[in-house]
């Protein structure tokens, strides 16, 4: 989750006739109603400004699965502490209107930016080196679930190492928030990052029997894709996601139904944030191109187009971050929706 | 070449290595026998040789002999063949193969040029002067084979076709004799590994994959450190070779380096990053060691645990492990060898 936008998200409801709670954890895996849709809220005091005069009873639930909330960080001084929820009324707020929509709320734990410089996971590391820390952290993680009555963690640490002894820490972290959170029936996830080998190597595959699911990173493929190296990639074009699902499933072996294809509702210029879609849209841009100005996003057309893969090669889609949306016929994730039910009458 | 010493098979007696299934057979004419093949910087005398850790290895590659400058097929005179035999002397009490190794990153015209190579592989009357002369070395140290390290035959014609034609006159020269044939490859970056042509792979007896040094070749971070041999290296290594290129898994042999390097791809031998404090069993360590992750600066290597890992994914995907190289590391408990062992069974 790289580009701080603004926010929020919520539940499909074809999807909800399957499942009587957002928190069942019992639900076979790969169920076609089990098609996600997660999309992250970053919440900020420009958010309600962003949509006009939306609060949180005017996120477009229907749309979506499940609300990531991004974010806490592990606090400085690395004893595993986390520093505290940012707006937690609107957090109290978002779960109840998420929950009465059956769309489930997570806490989403790092970022990109994480207090120190962008980038710089110190934090995540030292808590990771230490069990008495790792505890610390899990149980902190425990009791915001508990306060706020969230359904689950997605841990977003960009990125553990792809060596030792990182590349285990990070293996130990997730098996010791599965233990607390699974058998209380709620979500673990995990954001990643798409296809630098660098970065994805640090996800171990032993991690995959933890998590419900993975939100890949399939955007800023212009500072992230040097996997590939020879390759302009453009922010977050459709063949790039293509790659990615190959890259997770085909060669690190990820279950596809655990791959949740991440999509941009921003623009990038090359290594620059290019504005959120609602923004591009209103200084002119097509909807249903890929291009405006310098700048790269995904309309509509492309957006449908990944969303098919997602249903043909996954579990989901993710979205950071949804305040980015337009509002009305050019809704991103309308066309998202769109594109499923298209899907499933095929 | 087996038997050649009554002692063969003690130090494998000692290690408790006593079942003839066990993946290090001293039989080296098994052909599935678990390859540790160790290349060998040889050091200003002969004292280095004394303490090498025979009893984990199976094969030691001598680096390096160079082609001539005139691309004559002429190889120069080993600085100091004194040490060779001394090594082929202590080796073969172990039973333990020795290689010349032909080439290396640097053959003395600057790192990474290989003109001399390129002339040599030109010509079928060089070709077979180079084939000859690599002959004539092995004979006179009594070594078990040759292990060509060209880095890289282009991957473009003529260059493809020449070191095709170099590999087959060498191969039906050494063969002849009964000797090994072995080179040493790029680990997967394009267009280094496909100026080896599929064709070379029947022409020798293993490929030892080069898997180190990644950051020299592709996904480098500036700013950052970047570990030069991750885990994942290996996998995508096998990948590469024996999915992608149909390389027999019998002849596929992972490299691991004994080294590690710093942030401005200096140097470092194992066991002096042990001694400046670096945990064995990690694969990186920070310049303050007080205080890891606050410094930038520091040291990617692979430690105990990635070795066994990825001595454990050459089991299952390969025919052995391949080291650079051996006098980087230390005796004991922390041995990288041991460990490579240790994994094997």
């Amino acid at each position: 989750m790289k580009y701080t936008g603004i926010i929020f998200a919520s539940w499909f409801s074809l999807l909800m006739m399957a499942s009587c709670a957002p928190s069942d954890r019992n639900r076979p895996a790969v169920e076609p109603d089990d098609f996600e849709v997660v999309g992250y809220l970053f919440w900020s005091e420009r958010t309600p400004d962003r949509w006009g005069s939306m609060n949180t009873r005017n996120i477009p639930y229907e749309y979506l699965t499940t609300i990531n909330y991004a974010f806490v960080f592990p606090e400085a001084d690395r004893t595993g502490r986390l520093t505290s929820v940012p707006y937690p009324d609107t957090l109290h707020a978002l779960v109840r209107e998420a929950h009465s929509h059956n769309v489930k709320v997570l806490i989403s734990i790092g970022g990109f930016m994480i207090g120190d410089n962008p980038g710089v996971d110190n934090r995540f590391e030292v808590i990771a080196n230490n069990q008495v820390t790792r505890d610390r952290f899990v149980k902190e993680a425990m009791d915001l679930v508990r306060e706020f009555n969230l359904d689950g963690v997605d841990m977003d640490w960009e990125f553990p190492d792809a060596v030792e002894p990182s590349l285990s820490n990070f293996v130990l972290l997730m098996k010791e928030l599965h233990e607390q959170l699974h058998p209380m029936g709620k979500k673990l996830t995990s954001a990643v990052e798409a296809s630098d080998f660098v970065y994805t190597y640090g996800v171990d595959e032993s991690v995959y029997q933890y998590v419900d699911w993975i939100n890949i990173m399939g955007y800023d493929g212009d500072v992230s894709a040097r996997g590939y190296p020879n390759k302009a990639i453009f922010h977050s074009p459709y063949w790039w996601s293509e790659m990615i699902m190959e890259h997770w499933i085909d060669e690190k072996g990820l279950p596809r139904e655990k791959a949740v294809l991440g999509v941009p509702f921003y623009g990038k210029g090359t290594n620059r944030f290019g504005g959120a879609y609602r923004g591009l849209l209103a200084r002119g841009a097509d909807p249903y191109a890929d291009k405006f100005d310098s700048v790269y996003y995904n309309g509509i057309k492309t957006m449908k187009k990944k969303t098919v893969l997602a249903k043909k090669r996954g579990r989901g889609m993710m979205i950071w971050e949804i305040s980015g949306d337009a509002p009305g016929e050019y809704s991103l994730l309308r066309a998202i929706n769109e594109a499923i039910i298209e899907f499933d009458k095929n | 070449m087996k038997n050649k010493c009554p002692v063969l098979y003690l130090p494998f007696l000692f290690l408790g290595l006593v079942s003839c299934n066990s993946p290090v057979n001293p039989d080296k004419d098994q052909a599935n026998s678990f390859k540790v093949v160790g290349y060998y910087l040889p050091g200003k005398d002969i004292s280095g040789v004394a303490s090498l850790q025979y009893e984990y290895l199976t094969s030691v590659n001598y680096s390096f002999a160079r082609p001539a400058a005139d691309g004559s097929g002429n190889l120069e005179p080993l600085p100091n063949p004194g040490i060779l035999h001394a090594l082929v002397e202590k080796a073969h009490a172990h039973g333990v193969e020795v290689f010349i190794s032909v080439g290396g990153f640097d053959i003395g015209d600057g790192p990474g040029i290989d003109r001399r190579f390129e002339v040599l592989a030109d010509k079928e009357e060089s070709r077979i002067q180079f084939a000859n002369s690599v002959m004539n070395m092995i004979r006179e140290f009594d070594l078990d084979g040759a292990d060509i390290d060209w880095e890289f035959p282009d991957a473009v014609e003529p260059s493809i076709s020449n070191f095709t034609s170099l590999m087959a006159t060498l191969s039906e020269t050494l063969k002849k004799e009964g000797k090994k044939v072995t080179i040493a490859v790029e680990s997967h970056h394009l267009p280094y590994t496909y100026g080896v042509d599929n064709a070379v792979f029947d022409l020798v007896d293993w490929v030892n994959i080069m898997g180190y040094d990644n950051e020299e070749f592709g996904s480098h971070r500036p700013h950052q450190l970047t570990a030069h041999a991750p885990y994942w290296l290996s996998e995508i290594a096998f990948d590469h070779w024996v999915k992608k290129r149909g390389l027999p898994k019998e002849k596929a042999v992972m490299g691991v380096p004994f080294y590690g390097k710093g942030t401005n791809r200096s140097y470092h031998p194992y066991r002096m990053l042990l001694a400046r404090g670096a945990d064995p069993y990690a694969d990186v360590a920070y310049s303050d060691t007080g205080v890891i992750y606050d410094k930038v600066d520091g040291y990617f290597y692979m430690g105990i645990k990635t070795m066994q890992r990825t001595t454990r994914l050459a089991q299952r995907r390969g025919a052995g492990i391949m080291i650079w190289e051996i006098s980087c590391d230390t005796t004991g408990q922390y041995s990288l060898l041991k460990a490579i062992n240790d994994a094997i069974r």
